[in-house]
């Protein structure tokens, strides 16, 4: 057996370490939903400064903190996935649109009207929907 | 702030730029591997990094325009046109709860469209 194929069922065993118990899986997706919905709230801070000077581009720490939470989220939701059932998980990662909802009341001073929160929920619901769908393949 | 009709065309745009992000993601997931140099030489895994690059460009200049709480449940179309994807160029099957969801997300973002 070389190198390569070694370590990677060594990194299938690490994963499958986090992954025994689906409690597991579901608090890393939960986790992912806050980082990005953290995330949005930075991007959308960012989004004000916005210029098309690379230098003040990377200067915009509201934006790259954004992006990094965003890509953080990203990665911690693809190692949840990759072992947990969907139909389980879908409805979680569905849940950052609710604490993106409050986060921009929050920080933003956004207000949110009665069609807002009844279209928050109803994309939940629908992506619990295409979750409960695809386990079933 | 009133959110203006070219941002939420802009995400709209956004996230079928994003869907086909995930497709070659799927795609190229295929031939992953640990060795930097096949990831380099993985076209299709890189090719789907940089339609998600392009899409949050397209959702950042959007969030210029308007209110996060009106924009960022708009991706949520996304999921759509995944599905929809998936069915066409990886043989995924649909099924009627799939559909089901797919026409409550459509409703929801209705909903948000009105709230905006």
């Amino acid at each position: 057996m070389d190198f390569e194929s070694k370590s990677y069922l060594y990194e299938l065993r690490v994963l499958d370490y986090f992954m025994k118990t689906k409690k597991e899986a579901i608090l890393l997706v939960l986790l992912c939903t806050f980082l990005t919905a953290a995330g949005q709230i930075f991007l959308k801070i960012g989004s004000g400064n916005l210029s098309f000077s690379i230098l003040k581009l990377l200067g915009n720490l509201p934006l790259i903190t954004g992006f990094a939470l965003y890509f953080l989220g990203a990665v911690i939701l693809v190692i949840a996935l990759k072992h947990g059932e969907l139909s389980v998980l879908y409805p979680i990662i569905a849940t950052s649109f609710v604490w993106v909802s409050f986060l921009s009341i929050i920080f933003l001073n956004e207000i949110m009207n009665a069609w807002k929160w009844a279209g928050v929920i109803t994309i939940v619901l629908g992506m619990g929907l295409i979750g409960k769908g695809g386990s079933l393949g | 702030m009133k959110t203006e009709l070219w941002s939420i065309l802009l995400v709209f745009i956004g996230t079928i730029i994003g869907s086909f992000g995930a497709l070659y993601l799927k795609i190229g997931s295929k031939d992953i591997s640990i060795n930097i140099k096949k990831l380099i030489r993985n076209y299709k895994l890189i090719l789907g990094f940089v339609f998600y690059g392009i899409s949050s460009i397209f959702f950042i200049i959007a969030l210029t325009g308007g209110e996060l709480s009106v924009l960022y449940p708009l991706c949520a179309a996304s999921y759509i046109w995944v599905c929809l994807l998936s069915m066409k160029f990886l043989d995924e099957k649909m099924n009627k709860l799939k559909w089901l969801g797919i026409i409550t997300i459509i409703i929801g973002i209705i909903f948000i469209g009105i709230g905006g």
